[in-house]
């Protein structure tokens, strides 16, 4: 079509320059893995309102061609919604082999059996849920269904009325009768974050209803107020642990204990890139006062280290056209 | 006697005609082998444009100033050529002119020059432009991402 800024062939021209020039940095080419790249925006500086990312896209497009597995791209904009759900839905999965890990554990770990007798239980209950927001006692419902499957006979769970009695005897360190209880199953859910995550959150909705009412001779207004509260619970973005204990009743010591990741941190998963790629738009752009006009422009790629900030690679495209028509991007 | 003949010519050529019509494909020619096997490494397009006297191929205006290809660093491919735009060769156009080129270069497994049949590429660049001015030698390089790639064809055209 003409004008003096860059054209469809620049695009084209400049994924294929710069493809071959990254494939054959010391960084990319001696690398013996492939190398993971996160992508930052083209800064667009020319006078020009373009899509700008539409190099990084064309580029990406002909390192993915060719690169035969060389370099790996995060996919950083798109499909994210979808991902979320696949992961969370993999978690969730992953409950049973969690448990299956944990009564497996605890098992190993159990101390022997006396006179035939089997060794009794009791459930206790799992502290910080509010952080994790899961439903904890669910979760160690299936430990304990889990650890019946797999004791053959060596387990025996007490009711949930002397369970709690029992828990009360160990909080309160006091020597009142366990029952006949051995050990005390508890658990704790661990979030790993620094920052403390808000557990719940009260939301407060007041709606207010005017109602006008007319007769003959007067009008009135009535007013109708009325509050609602809601709780809501949040689920942090960390990584969500669950920690099991057995605990020995009769004098408080932890019997064993195991960690099992429950839920993962759901992450862009650019922390593993090894490269960041982006690029700049600069143009300079002169226009006479007739109709003729001229554009510079050099499109430049960075690859920076992420980790020293430093610049391990840099190419550019340069190009520059006369025009006696202006022409406007859409 | 010669109505029915005349009718029956016409009728015939109606025939040919309909049925040469109803084909819907037909063989495109397959290039030469002798004639690809003579082909060099640096070739021109054609011209599509005839003057009076002589022509307006790109041959008469540029030529190639050096050749290059080796392997860089990662084992790629790198080729360089200089074109230079050596001016008017002709009596009607001792001056020449300045102009753009689209270059494309095509990368292969096996070797071009000489042979007849060739394998398709293992990489192609698209027609990229490059500028030639009177005298200057403009250099362009090409490196063929894909590590397979060993031999190469340089094709310049005008740029259209």
């Amino acid at each position: 079509m003409g004008g003096t800024f860059l054209e469809s062939s620049d695009i084209r021209t400049i994924a294929q320059q710069m493809t071959s020039a990254i494939l054959s940095t010391a960084e990319v080419s001696s690398k013996g893995e492939a190398a993971r790249i996160a992508l930052a925006p083209v800064r667009n500086n020319t006078r020009f309102l373009i899509d700008s990312q539409i190099f990084l896209k064309r580029l990406r497009i002909e390192l993915n061609r060719v690169s035969e597995g060389r370099v790996r791209f995060f996919m950083q904009d798109n499909a994210q919604e979808v991902r979320r759900e696949v992961l969370l839905e993999q978690d969730e999965t992953a409950w049973e082999a969690a448990a299956d890990e944990i009564a497996g554990h605890l098992l190993r770990n159990l101390p022997p059996t006396t006179a035939g007798r089997p060794i009794r239980v009791a459930m206790g209950q799992a502290k910080n849920v509010n952080i994790t927001g899961m439903n904890a006692m669910s979760f160690l419902t299936i430990v304990r269904a889990r650890l019946l499957e797999q004791s053959r006979g060596r387990v025996a769970f007490v009711s949930d009325q002397v369970a709690e009695r029992v828990q009360q005897t160990v909080e309160d360190k006091s020597a009142a009768p366990s029952a006949g209880v051995d050990c005390l199953l508890c658990g704790e859910f661990v979030a790993e974050a620094i920052q403390v995550a808000e557990g719940k959150q009260q939301i407060e909705l007041k709606i207010k209803e005017k109602t006008e009412v007319f007769g003959q001779t007067y009008s009135k207004e009535n007013t109708d107020e009325q509050t609602l509260k809601f709780e809501t619970r949040q689920n942090p973005n960390v990584a969500k642990r669950f920690h099991c204990q057995l605990v020995h009743v009769a004098d408080g010591t932890i019997l064993c204990e195991k960690t099992v990741l429950l839920e993962r941190k759901m992450a862009s998963g650019t922390g593993a890139a090894d490269y960041i790629l982006t690029g700049e738009i600069s143009a300079l752009s002169k226009a006479s006062q007739g109709a003729s006009r001229s554009d510079y422009v050099i499109v430049s790629f960075q690859l920076v280290d992420p980790q020293s900030n430093e610049l391990l690679w840099e190419d550019a495209y340069e190009s520059k056209r006369a025009s006696q028509v202006g022409t406007v991007y859409r | 006697m010669n109505a029915v003949l005349t009718r029956r010519v016409g009728f015939l050529i109606l025939l040919v005609t309909l049925l040469a019509g109803c084909r819907s494909v037909y063989n495109v020619d397959r290039a030469q082998e002798r004639e690809l096997a003579t082909e060099g490494t640096v070739v021109f397009v054609r011209p599509t444009e005839y003057s009076l006297l002589g022509t307006k191929s790109l041959s008469d205006y540029v030529e190639v100033v050096y050749e290059q290809a080796r392997r860089n660093d990662a084992g790629l491919l790198e080729v360089r050529i200089g074109l230079r735009a050596k001016g008017g060769q002709h009596l009607w156009d001792v001056r020449g002119r300045d102009f753009p080129l689209s270059v494309q270069t095509a990368f292969y497994e096996a070797p071009v020059v000489g042979e007849g049949q060739r394998q398709p590429p293992v990489y192609e660049t698209n027609w990229q432009r490059v500028s030639l001015l009177r005298g200057a030698t403009s250099d362009h390089k090409v490196v063929c991402p894909v590590k397979s790639g060993a031999y190469y064809q340089v094709t310049l055209s005008e740029l259209k």
